[in-house]
């Protein structure tokens, strides 16, 4: 018995072991494909629930909704985050660091920005998606409602009366 | 020819390049299209201030923005990146002629020793004496002078009075502001003292009024007469001094 549950003990941290190395390929919607390991991979709760699902994992995953460039930089983020240990406080800020210079090189190339924000979105990739909906919301945070229609080529819908409401929402309510 | 042709566009192009530059610039910002769910984690970042004033943006951000599901995702964005409100229990009154105003400060605590004044809030009921402001989650509980009470929220300076509560005589009465994580509501909890009609003896009652409801719920009378002291509130519950000297054997608190 003892000698039993070891062995399965065994042969599942052997699994482990093995799905801990196991490489993934994942496919833009150019046709380019990446090879990561599966820690990296699994940084998308979208490819985690495929891949746990049994899914095609020596097939690959097409993702038709990213192209090259921007899965590039997806993976750089998911490679950092997946393969790294953040135990220690020193590994914390490293990553803090990480994201930090990842984050401001982005912020420099808006539409790019927007990319990988839609990428990290579709892919589920929590962390990715906090810091680039947060770079956003810093980018837009002190403009005014004119430049934020112009901005996201949002249609101005509200009458007159709706102002008066909203402003005496604002003093009141 | 060339030359000719290149020092006209020179003159001609420069104030037309800084235009097209600053639509570039714009258009290249301006993603073809946003999804509202991907807008409403991007929202949820901004502070209030720049909330209140993009609920004029359209439609559809007004109607995002005053949801109480982006209200909750608002309020746990805001908790990862939290902010020292300080609220001295004092405030200054101000007299201009027949008006009298209450001033409260609102501070930001920067840390260290460093503190910026963010708002002069005017209480014109003015801010009963002996009391100390409550607060949850961002919403501070201010007592009136008479027997009014007033739920202020600093970040967007809303102001909202509650329901009189009932008589009372003056003295010992407190109250706690807490949030229910039950009912998902917020809810005031005050104590009072009333003189029983019979035996003119004083008795401690009670009250709880729910945000969004419009009168006072008197609960069962509290198993100890409680002190004039203001209340806790840690997570979901209000914690209540019992008055030690009118009370042999006393709990050290209860709900």
């Amino acid at each position: 018995m003892a000698t039993g549950s070891g062995a399965a003990a065994a042969a599942a941290d052997a699994e482990e072991k093995e799905s801990g190395s196991r490489m993934i390929t994942l496919t833009s919607n150019e046709g380019k494909a990446f090879v990561v390991t599966e820690a990296s991979a699994r940084q998308s709760a979208t490819i985690r629930s495929m891949v746990d699902d049994g899914g095609c994992v020596d097939k690959g995953f097409p993702l038709p909704n990213v192209d090259s460039k921007t899965l590039a930089r997806v993976i750089q983020y998911c490679d950092e985050h997946g393969n790294k240990e953040a135990h220690t406080v020193d590994e914390r800020a490293a990553l803090a660091k990480f994201d930090k210079d990842f984050i401001a090189e982005l912020d420099a190339d808006k539409a790019f920005l927007y990319d990988v924000t839609m990428a990290a979105n579709y892919l589920h990739i929590q962390g990715l998606f906090a810091l680039t909906t947060q770079c956003i919301a810093d980018t837009i945070k002190g403009k005014t409602p004119e430049e934020i229609r112009t901005a996201f080529g949002i249609e101005y819908d509200l009458t007159a009366q709706d102002e008066e409401e909203i402003k005496e929402e604002d003093t009141h309510a | 020819m060339a030359a000719k042709r290149c020092a006209d566009n020179l003159v001609s192009t420069r104030p037309r390049k800084v235009m097209r530059i600053v639509i570039n610039s714009w258009s290249r910002f301006m993603p073809p299209y946003i999804p509202d769910d991907v807008m409403f984690n991007i929202l949820s970042w901004l502070p209030s201030k720049s909330l209140v004033r993009f609920k004029s943006v359209c439609k559809a951000w007004h109607a995002m923005i005053s949801s109480p599901c982006f209200i909750d995702a608002h309020l746990e964005c805001s908790k990862r990146n939290p902010s020292i409100l300080m609220v001295p229990g004092a405030y200054e009154k101000q007299e201009d002629g027949e008006n009298i105003a209450f001033m409260m400060g609102l501070y930001k605590y920067h840390g260290g020793k460093t503190m910026e004044l963010v708002h002069m809030q005017n209480f014109s009921l003015g801010i009963g004496v002996w009391t100390r402001p409550v607060h949850c989650n961002g919403l501070l509980l201010i007592p009136t002078m008479n027997l009014e009470m007033m739920i202020c929220n600093p970040s967007t300076r809303q102001i909202v009075f509650l329901p009189k509560v009932s008589g009372n005589i003056c003295t010992g009465t407190r109250a706690g502001f807490g949030f229910d994580p039950h009912s998902n509501k917020y809810k005031v909890a005050r104590s009072f003292y009333q003189r029983d009609s019979e035996t003119q003896e004083l008795v401690c009652k009670f009250e709880v009024l729910t945000l969004g409801t419009n009168a006072w719920r008197q609960t069962e009378d509290p198993p100890y007469p409680i002190d004039a002291l203001t209340p806790v509130h840690v997570k979901g519950a209000i914690y209540w001094i019992v008055c030690s000297s009118l009370c042999p054997d006393p709990p050290n608190a209860f709900l």
